[in-house]
């Protein structure tokens, strides 16, 4: 087909969107990244939790930097200007919150998560031998999606946060688990352990809506969603991080 | 964009972008074409009102971050009372090069002009080639 005038004038637009914002153009949604990250972090310490904004060294910082593409997790040596992270504790436990690290799967392969939480002992662990592509399972994972051409999410976004988790954990697929002992059952949902009780947890988070089917698909597998969650309407930030909270009992 | 992406792939699945773009019953192409750029303008319009609103709530995030917090009694007991930390000034978006501090207000101003900008170019097209 011949493209009509209209059409070359399409085209020229984008070209236009994409120049004045690429990373909007690509989808990559870094201003909802970060909203969401801070507006988690301010309700955590809503909630008693204390949050601080480190570097890889896990030294405090007044900016927070983070990766415009997927970033391997830093060296703790990387310095200043590499991403940081938010660092949690309430006590006892401590958790890392990061923003597009890069993780390895079992398959090898890599895989970002827009926003995972880890512990905070593996994470610096990690970090002071050298960092890299991420190994360890995270507890909860987030892929947050600011766009959708139709309002509704393509499908394939689901699918893909599904195929991830599959490569990085494939615990996260595994429901409550019974064994029985010589006429005694013990169920898993009563150990403490936060793999056997529904972690690690993953979630899409939108500012649309998602299909019904997609729905369907992500509950079939334990997987949660958030849609229509924007600034105007962020009632479901205080529910992910009491999610989080859990994890500091 | 990724519309026209979505549709030149043709992708056949319930739930793709791809439906919109199929050639509809009596459409010209100058038609279809304004039915897709009508399409696009409400993606557009959706997608940069966002972002530019995303960079004022992060705004207010940032200074209710910045609020002292006693932390929790247990916290405090295990950890004594919360260290004093710097304040945050920004959230930088980095490629390892460049940075973007995505609460820089030149940013939502060169969003918005785009916005006026692109607005501008519908209604020329819309004299030019009514639709």
């Amino acid at each position: 087909m011949t493209p009509t005038k209209l059409d070359r004038a399409i085209a020229a637009a984008c070209q236009d969107l994409a120049a004045v914002a690429p990373d909007i153009a690509k989808g990559k949604g870094k201003a909802y990244e970060a909203w969401v990250l801070l507006a988690l972090a301010v309700r955590l310490k809503g909630r008693g939790a204390s949050v601080s904004v480190v570097d890889a060294a896990g030294i405090p910082v007044n900016q927070l930097i983070i990766p415009k593409n997927p970033a391997p997790m830093p060296a703790a040596n990387a310095g200043p200007t590499s991403p940081g992270h938010l660092l949690v504790n309430d006590g006892w436990a401590r958790l890392e919150i990061h923003s597009g690290i890069q993780y390895r799967g079992n398959s090898q392969a890599t895989h970002e998560l827009d926003i995972s939480v880890v512990l905070a002992s593996e994470g610096r662990a990690f970090r002071e031998s050298g960092g890299g592509p991420y190994t360890e399972a995270p507890l909860m994972a987030l892929e947050l999606k600011a766009y959708s051409d139709t309002g509704k999410l393509d499908q394939s976004i689901p699918r893909a946060l599904l195929g991830t988790m599959l490569d990085i954990d494939p615990s996260s697929f595994l429901g409550p688990i019974t064994l029985t002992f010589h006429g005694r059952q013990f169920s898993t949902e009563l150990l403490s352990e936060p793999y056997f009780t529904g972690w690690p947890v993953s979630a899409i988070v939108t500012s649309t809506e998602l299909y019904e089917n997609s729905k369907k698909l992500l509950q079939g597998h334990g997987s949660f969603w958030h849609e229509n969650l924007t600034p105007n309407n962020d009632q479901d930030l205080g529910q992910i991080a009491d999610k989080i909270l859990t994890l500091l009992l | 964009m990724r519309r026209i992406l979505a549709a030149e792939m043709a992708v056949e699945d319930e739930g793709s972008e791809a439906d919109d773009f199929r050639p509809q019953e009596g459409e010209t192409p100058d038609t279809r074409a304004w039915r897709q750029l009508r399409l696009l303008d409400d993606s557009v319009t959706r997608l940069l009102s966002l972002e530019a609103r995303l960079a004022g709530a992060l705004v207010d995030e940032i200074e209710s971050f910045n609020r002292p917090s006693d932390g929790s009694l247990f916290a405090r007991a295990i950890d004594g009372p919360d260290r004093p930390t710097p304040r945050l000034e920004g959230v930088l978006v980095s490629d390892g090069e460049q940075q973007t501090d995505l609460t820089d207000i030149q940013r939502v101003f060169r969003i918005n002009r785009f916005l006026g900008l692109w607005k501008q170019r519908l209604d020329q097209l819309q004299q030019e080639i009514p639709g």
